[in-house]
């Protein structure tokens, strides 16, 4: 945490209140799967193999789907 | 085309034409729909905004954040003052500081005592400088949730050119207490303010075009919304449970700190299950464009390898489909200027190396195109397909303006409306090769790891030098003067299809300058071009800012210096640095306490000053 910043203890008459008195609760940083090359290329080719694939069963669904 | 490129079977240069015109007839494609749903969405008074209606009365509290960094401090603090007047005093407002400029630090200091003393105690305006620029302007906005996000419920952040009005502000917070799943709620926010005739140009495009975009993203996303950085009201427990962002792995430009944390944040939001929305018609939500060409580019440099940085995460797991199209939209906004200036490229060698078949037929004695008759109205119907993708949505946009009487006069009526649709056309038709090409080299050396020397990005109406600009885009013209040499000798008939490319680039320098002038631009303000409603009805919070702007004074002296000298600068500098961190004892520090005490300063750098501003035991020992 980077906090350089707290209430100031001069008089009030003589300074504003710079910030109100700090009330701390760290933000913890997401995780997150970034995508490599090999994982971006593996997408697209499941999605070329599975894509065609789909289309291809489409009429054999709604046939067994209409009986 | 395929069909046109077919005929004679395909050759290497043909393919690639086919694949990047697919890719980017698809883009232009989706603005189209886009502006297209937004008009069905506006003629069919579509609720855009599907949530309960805001509460009437609120016992949130709200903090608006302004991050500056190394801002005019004058405007800063108008633009504050002129939203506090609007809103009340309801809000607590944070001047969130990183500026690394000890001079602005200093002025910031003052300028804020100054606010406080005019506003009094019942204004809740507080003041943080952070020593250390950790994370940017993510970090800045983490630093104030770690510190005092627990004492609020939402949170709106600003830019330090954003004005947004008080009705708007408690607007959106009504909206988010009556809306519980609500995370984040998007103000667009509409160009205002400017005087160039490039900011106005962009103001009217902004005005005009905007909300038409606007509608049809808002219909199409609906809770799948995106957040822009700025002008947006946050659940802040939300935001501190699911916004801290990571470093990716590796080196920038593809790793370390997620450099445009706006689209990611949102999207972790939709993650979690989190609403994010975004308004259209509320109003009340405003900033400043770029004064020039030049500094909207310099600020581009940025938001491009933020973007492109999301290349590394568009693919992650766990997001949304919206948000990853958000994601992907925001890539592509930058990637198809490389992929345009291929399409340009190979097109232009296809028709230099073209040799027609010899039955090929012709109209009259010459061909009007590089390929055999038959084919010239399939070319004419796509190149007419193109043209009314990029500008059909500016023709629905005019009509919609046109089918509200006081929207029409507040853009200087029917005539002044249709002057600047044909004006804004034209020169958004001769910058585009410009940004074309800017935006291409911004990709390309992003991609190989360079800097690319445009820094410094200013916000003051100023016309740019000449010298400044023929250094800055030299090569544009370079390039289209090339490139004319080559298609005039070799392209035949087809160069006439470059001319509009062409002009822009060769004209790239004069229309920089002339476009930076704000001259110029009162020049169309007084022939009712490109006038806006922010003009002609007013704009209260705006006018306050401005005028706030112009009464400022600057201070008498060096800010720095005012610090040695005058003591009561000192004893308020340092009080804000209370509680800070002392630096290293070192070597320099202790020469720097000696020359300071002397006033023998001339000789100090950015670095010494920030340093021994930072010694708040040497300041005390000064005499």
């Amino acid at each position: 945490m980077d906090s350089q910043s707290r209430q100031f203890e001069s008089p009030l008459e003589s300074h504003p209140i710079a910030a109100p008195l700090p009330c701390p609760r760290a933000m913890q940083p997401q995780t997150i799967t970034v995508a490599t090359p090999f994982s971006i290329l593996g997408t697209l080719l499941m999605a070329l193999l599975t894509v065609p694939r789909m289309l291809v069963m489409v009429p054999v669904l709604n046939r067994r789907r209409r009986a | 085309m395929t069909g046109i490129f077919e005929v004679d079977g395909f050759t290497w240069r043909e393919i690639i034409i086919l694949v990047l015109f697919a890719i980017l007839f698809a883009w232009i494609a989706s603005s189209f729909w886009i502006a297209v749903f937004g008009a069905v969405a506006r003629f069919t008074r579509t609720n855009l905004l599907p949530l309960k209606p805001p509460s009437d009365s609120s016992a949130a509290r709200t903090a608006i954040l302004i991050p500056v960094y190394n801002e005019d401090v004058g405007r800063v603090f108008s633009g504050l003052r002129a939203i506090w007047e609007s809103a009340g005093p309801d809000f607590d407002f944070y001047i969130l500081s990183d500026s690394t400029n000890p001079a602005n630090w200093v002025a910031e200091e003052l300028e804020w005592q100054k606010l406080k003393l005019a506003l009094g105690e019942n204004a809740r305006i507080y003041y943080r400088h952070r020593a250390r620029n950790i994370g940017r302007k993510a970090g800045n906005i983490q630093d104030f949730c770690e510190n005092w996000g627990q004492l609020y419920d939402y949170m709106v952040i600003l830019d330090a050119d954003s004005l947004m009005t008080g009705e708007t502000l408690k607007t959106l917070v009504g909206l988010m207490d009556a809306n519980p799943r609500a995370a984040l709620i998007q103000a667009p926010a509409q160009l205002v303010g400017r005087h160039s005739l490039f900011s106005r140009i962009q103001q009217f495009a902004s005005s005009v075009y905007g909300p038409i975009h606007g509608a049809g993203l808002a219909f199409l996303q609906g809770a799948d919304g995106n957040y822009y950085g700025h002008n947006a009201i946050i659940r802040v427990h939300a935001f501190m449970q699911h916004c801290g962002l990571p470093k990716l792995p590796g080196k920038p430009p593809f790793g370390g700190e997620i450099m445009s944390h706006d689209f990611v944040e949102a999207a972790f939001l939709r993650r979690a299950g989190w609403e994010v929305w975004m308004t259209t018609d509320l109003g009340g939500s405003f900033e400043e464009p770029p004064p020039t060409l030049l500094d909207h580019l310099i600020r581009d440099r940025r938001w491009c390898q933020g973007n492109l940085q999301h290349l590394r995460i568009v693919f992650a797991q766990g997001l949304t489909l919206p948000s990853r199209l958000h994601l992907a939209m925001g890539i592509m906004s930058y990637v198809a200027s490389p992929l345009w200036l291929m399409l340009l490229v190979v097109s232009a060698i296809d028709m230099i190396l073209y040799v027609p078949p010899e039955a090929a037929s012709y109209i009259g004695l010459e061909p009007s195109l590089a390929h055999s008759v038959s084919y010239a109205a399939q070319l004419v119907v796509l190149v007419l397909a193109t043209l009314a993708l990029l500008y059909v949505p500016k023709f629905l946009a005019v009509i919609a303006v046109l089918e509200d009487p006081a929207r029409t006069r507040a853009h200087g009526g029917t005539g002044g409306l249709l002057k600047g649709l044909f004006w804004e056309s034209l020169y958004s038709t001769l910058m585009a090769p410009i940004v074309m090409l800017q935006h291409s080299w911004y990709v390309l050396s992003i991609l190989m790891g360079m800097a690319t020397g445009w820094n410094a990005q200013t916000r003051s109406d100023r016309t740019l030098p000449w010298d400044l600009v023929i250094r800055k885009f030299w090569p544009h013209t370079l390039v289209g003067l090339v490139a004319t040499i080559i298609l005039w000798r070799y392209a035949g008939g087809g160069f006439n299809w470059f001319v509009p490319l062409l002009a822009g680039m060769l004209l790239s320098i004069p229309l920089v300058v002339f476009s930076s002038s704000p001259l110029m631009g009162l020049w169309a303000r007084k022939d009712g071009i490109f006038v806006v409603p922010s003009e002609t009805r007013g704009l209260p919070v705006l006018d306050r800012a401005h005028a706030l702007a112009g009464a400022h004074q600057e201070l008498p002296r060096d800010a720095r210096q005012l610090v040695l000298e005058d003591r009561a600068v000192r004893d308020l500098h340092l009080a804000l640095l209370s509680g800070t961190p002392q630096p290293d004892q070192d070597a320099r520090l202790g020469v720097l306490r000696a020359q300071a005490a002397q006033r023998e300063t001339a000789g100090f750098s950015r670095e010494d000053w920030t340093l021994l501003l930072s010694d708040s035991e040497g300041l005390r020992s000064l005499p």
